[in-house]
C-alpha cells in the first residue's frame, strides 16, 4: 500500500512538474527583450511586449494603444495571433515604425495609432519548397534616413525602404545581408548607415544603394548594441569587454578600452567625455581624447544585489541616470560619479534596461518584469509624477 | 544556489565540449546529455533495479490486500514486513528519480539559456559567464567564452534556436517517448494500475511532443536524445528478466531471492 502511494504520488509530482513546466513555455508570452521608447511631441511611444502605445506627457495618459497580428500556423491549422513588439520605435513623416517579433517593420498613424502599412522579408524556402524559414524576431529599431527608412531586419538582412508613401507596395530599395543577426538600431550619419552584428562585426553602408563601405572586424565578442557617433568616430561596444573607438570615414580602429565585463550598448557622448557600463554593473566615465578612466563606479557596491547595466546612460544637466538590471535606477554626478538622490529609484522585480529619456521635465524609465510599463520621475528626487498604466489598471 | 551549484557548472561545462568539438552546439547537446546520463546513471540504476524488485513483490502484495482487507493496520505492518524480508525499501525508486529530476531541469534551463535565441536569455547568459569557473574553463580553451556568443545554431535542417518548420523532431520525440515509456512501465496486474499505465503512456508523448512544437528544437534534440540514451541505460539493466517475473506471479516468491542477491553485490 505504502509504496503504492508513494509511487503515485511522485508520478503525480512529475506530472504536474511536467505540466507547469509546459506552462511556463506555452502560456502568455513573456517578454523577451526590454521596451522601445521613443519621444515625440507631448507624447512618448512605447513598445511593449503585446502592444505599443503613444503616452500623453502631461499625465501618463493613454493616448493610443496599437497591437499587431500576425498569421500563425501550425500542425493543428493556422490562425491570427498577437505579434510582439520589443525594438525601439523611429517617428518621422507623422508615422511611427515599430520592428516586431514576428518579423515585420510596422508603420503606424503616429497621432490615431492606426496602421498604415507594413513590410515583412519573403522568407526563403527550406530543402521543402513549400515551407518558408520562420521570421526572426526584430530587436532592432528602425532608422530613419531621409526619405529611407531602415530596417535591420530578420535573417541577416538589412533593407531600405521609402518612408512615406508606405500604402502601395511597400517594398525594399535594397537589401543588403549583413551575415549575422541585428539587435542594436542602425546608426545613420549623413549618408552612411553603420550596422552592429552579433557576428562580431561593425558594417558600414551606403545609404542611398547600400553599398559596403567598410567592414571592422577587430572584436572577438558580439555587437549587441547601437554604435554612437561623436565627431567623425564610432563608439561601440562588445561582448569581448572592450568599448572601440572606430574612425567613422575609414572603419579604422582608433583605440579599445577594455572595460571589466561585457559592454552592451554604446556610450553617452557629452563634451569629449564617453559615460557607459558593463554587465557586472560598473559605469565608466573615459575621456575620448586620452582614454584616461576618470572615475569608475562599481554599483553593486552601492545596492545588494549588483546588476548589469546594459542600456546607454542618459545624461542630463551634470547628472547620468544610469539603470540597472535588479531594478535599481542611478543618478550619478557626472563629474565625480557620486550619488545625487538620497536613495537610488528602486522597483521590487523589475529591470531597467532601457535606456531613460527626459521629457517636459519628466525622467520616464521604462521597466521589464513589472505590471508597471513606464514610470515618470522627478528627476531631482526620483518621486514617481505618474506610472503607466495606473496601478488601477487604467 | 541553484545558479551557482547548478546552472553555472552545466552552463560552463556546456560551453566547453562547444569550444572542444568544433563549434557544433547540437554535437555539444549530444555530448553533454550523454555525460550528464552517464553520471546520473547509478541512479537511474538503482531505481530501475528497486522498480523490479518491487514488481516482483506485487503477487504477495496483492495476497496481503485481500488477507487483510479490512484492517489497514495489519496491512500496513505485514507489507512493510514483506519489504523488510525482501531487502526492498519502497522509498529507494523515488529518491533517485527525485535526485535525477533537478539535474534534468537544470540541463533544460541551461540549454535554453546557452542558445540565448533573445536579448534577456543573452543578458542571463552574460551572468553565467563570468567567476572563477568560466575563466578556468576560458583558459583551456584559450580564448574568451564570450567570443562563441552567439552559438552556431545551424544542424541538418535545423535552425536549434526555432522551433522545427517540419515537425520531424516532435514526431520523433513522440515515437521515442512512448517506446521509452512502454519499455520501462513494468506490467500490472491490477486494473487500476494499468488504465493508468495505458493513459500515461498515450499522454506523456504527446505533452512532450507538443512542448518540442513549440520550443527551440535545440531542447527537442536534447529530449530526443535523453529518451534514446534512457532507452538503452534500460536494456543494460535488463528488461526481459522483470517482464517475464510480472507476466507469471507463480514465479514471484522465487524471483526474491535474485533481488537480495544483487542487494548484496552492491553492498560488496
Amino acid at each position: 500500500m505504502t509504496h503504492r502511494f508513494v509511487s503515485r504520488w511522485s508520478l503525480t509530482a512529475l506530472i504536474v512538474l511536467a505540466a507547469l513546466t509546459l506552462t511556463a513555455c506555452g502560456g502568455q508570452a513573456p517578454a523577451t527583450a526590454w521596451y522601445g521608447l521613443t519621444p515625440g511631441d507631448e507624447v512618448v511611444y512605447l513598445s511593449a511586449t503585446t502592444k505599443a502605445y503613444a503616452i500623453n506627457l502631461p499625465d501618463g495618459t493613454q493616448k493610443w494603444p496599437y497591437e499587431h497580428k500576425v498569421q500563425q500556423a501550425s500542425l493543428f491549422g493556422s490562425g491570427m495571433a498577437t505579434d510582439q513588439m520589443h525594438a525601439q520605435p523611429a517617428l518621422g513623416n507623422g508615422l511611427v515604425y515599430f520592428g516586431t517579433d514576428g518579423g515585420y517593420l510596422v508603420a503606424v498613424d503616429a497621432t490615431s495609432g492606426s496602421e498604415k502599412c507594413s513590410f515583412v522579408p519573403e522568407a526563403p524556402s527550406t530543402f521543402i519548397p513549400f515551407i518558408k524559414e520562420k521570421p526572426a524576431p526584430v530587436y532592432a529599431g528602425p532608422a530613419l534616413a531621409g526619405d529611407r527608412v531602415i530596417f535591420a531586419g530578420t535573417l541577416n538582412n538589412v533593407y531600405a525602404l521609402k518612408a512615406t508613401g508606405c500604402e502601395s507596395n511597400w517594398k525594399p530599395d535594397w537589401q543588403v545581408d549583413v551575415g549575422s543577426r541585428v539587435w542594436g538600431t542602425p546608426l545613420v550619419v549623413s549618408n552612411t548607415v553603420y550596422v552592429s552584428t552579433l557576428g562580431h562585426k561593425l558594417i558600414a553602408l551606403d545609404v542611398e544603394t547600400g553599398q559596403l563601405r567598410w567592414v571592422f572586424d577587430k572584436p572577438m565578442g558580439a555587437l549587441a548594441g547601437s554604435p554612437v557617433y561623436d565627431n567623425g568616430v564610432l563608439y561601440v561596444g562588445s561582448f569581448d569587454n572592450n568599448l572601440y573607438a572606430v574612425d567613422a570615414a575609414s572603419g579604422a580602429q582608433q583605440w579599445a578600452f577594455d572595460a571589466q565585463n561585457w559592454i552592451w550598448e554604446g556610450p553617452a557622448v557629452v563634451s569629449g567625455t564617453l559615460y557607459f557600463g558593463d554587465v557586472s554593473g560598473n559605469v565608466y566615465a573615459l575621456d575620448a581624447a586620452t582614454q584616461k578612466n576618470l572615475w569608475t563606479v562599481e554599483l553593486p557596491k552601492l545596492q545588494t544585489p549588483g546588476g548589469a547595466v546594459r542600456a546607454t546612460p542618459l545624461y542630463a544637466d551634470g547628472v547620468l541616470y544610469v539603470g540597472t538590471d535588479s531594478g535599481v535606477l542611478y543618478a550619478l554626478d557626472a563629474a565625480t560619479g557620486k550619488e545625487r538622490w538620497p536613495q537610488p529609484f528602486k522597483v521590487p522585480n523589475a529591470r531597467f534596461l532601457t535606456t531613460p529619456l527626459m521629457k517636459d521635465g519628466l525622467l520616464l524609465v521604462a521597466p521589464v518584469g513589472v505590471p508597471a510599463l513606464l514610470y515618470a520621475l522627478s528627476p531631482t528626487n526620483a518621486q514617481t509624477q505618474w506610472q503607466f498604466p495606473t496601478p488601477s489598471g487604467k | 544556489m541553484w545558479d551557482t551549484l547548478v546552472i553555472g557548472p552545466f552552463t560552463n561545462a556546456l560551453l566547453l565540449i562547444y569550444g572542444l568539438l568544433g563549434h557544433n552546439f547540437a554535437i555539444a547537446i549530444l555530448v553533454f546529455t550523454v555525460l550528464i546520463r552517464a553520471i546520473t546513471y547509478p541512479l537511474t540504476v538503482q531505481q530501475q533495479k528497486s522498480a523490479k524488485a518491487m514488481q516482483v513483490l506485487q503477487p504477495k502484495v496483492q495476497e496481503l490486500q485481500k488477507k487483510y482487507a479490512k484492517d489497514k493496520e495489519a496491512l500496513n505492518r505485514e507489507t512493510m514486513k514483506l519489504y523488510q524480508e525482501a531487502g526492498v525499501n519502497p522509498l529507494s525508486g523515488c529518491l533517485p528519480l527525485l535526485l535525477q529530476f533537478p539535474i534534468f531541469i537544470g540541463l533544460y534551463q541551461v540549454i535554453m539559456l546557452v542558445m540565448a535565441v533573445n536579448p534577456l536569455q543573452m543578458l542571463n547568459l552574460a551572468k553565467h559567464l563570468q567567476g572563477p569557473l568560466s575563466q578556468l574553463v576560458s583558459s583551456l580553451l584559450n580564448t574568451s567564452l564570450a567570443s562563441f556568443v552567439p552559438l552556431n545554431d545551424r544542424f541538418l535542417w535545423l535552425n536549434l534556436g526555432q522551433a522545427d518548420p517540419f515537425y520531424i523532431l516532435p514526431i520523433v520525440v513522440v515515437v521515442s517517448t512512448y517506446w521509452q515509456q512502454k519499455m520501462m512501465t513494468p506490467p500490472s496486474a491490477d486494473a487500476q494500475s494499468q488504465a493508468m499505465n495505458r493513459q500515461m503512456a498515450i499522454m506523456m508523448p504527446l505533452m512532450f511532443g507538443y512542448f518540442v512544437m513549440i520550443s527551440p528544437s535545440g531542447l527537442g534534440l536534447y529530449w530526443l536524445i535523453s529518451n534514446l540514451i534512457g532507452i538503452v541505460q534500460y536494456w543494460m539493466v535488463g528488461r526481459p528478466q522483470t517482464a517475464t517475473a510480472a507476466a507469471t506471479p507463480a514465479a514471484a516468491p522465487k524471483a526474491i531471492a535474485p533481488a537480495k542477491k544483487k542487494k548484496s553485490a552492491v553492498k560488496d
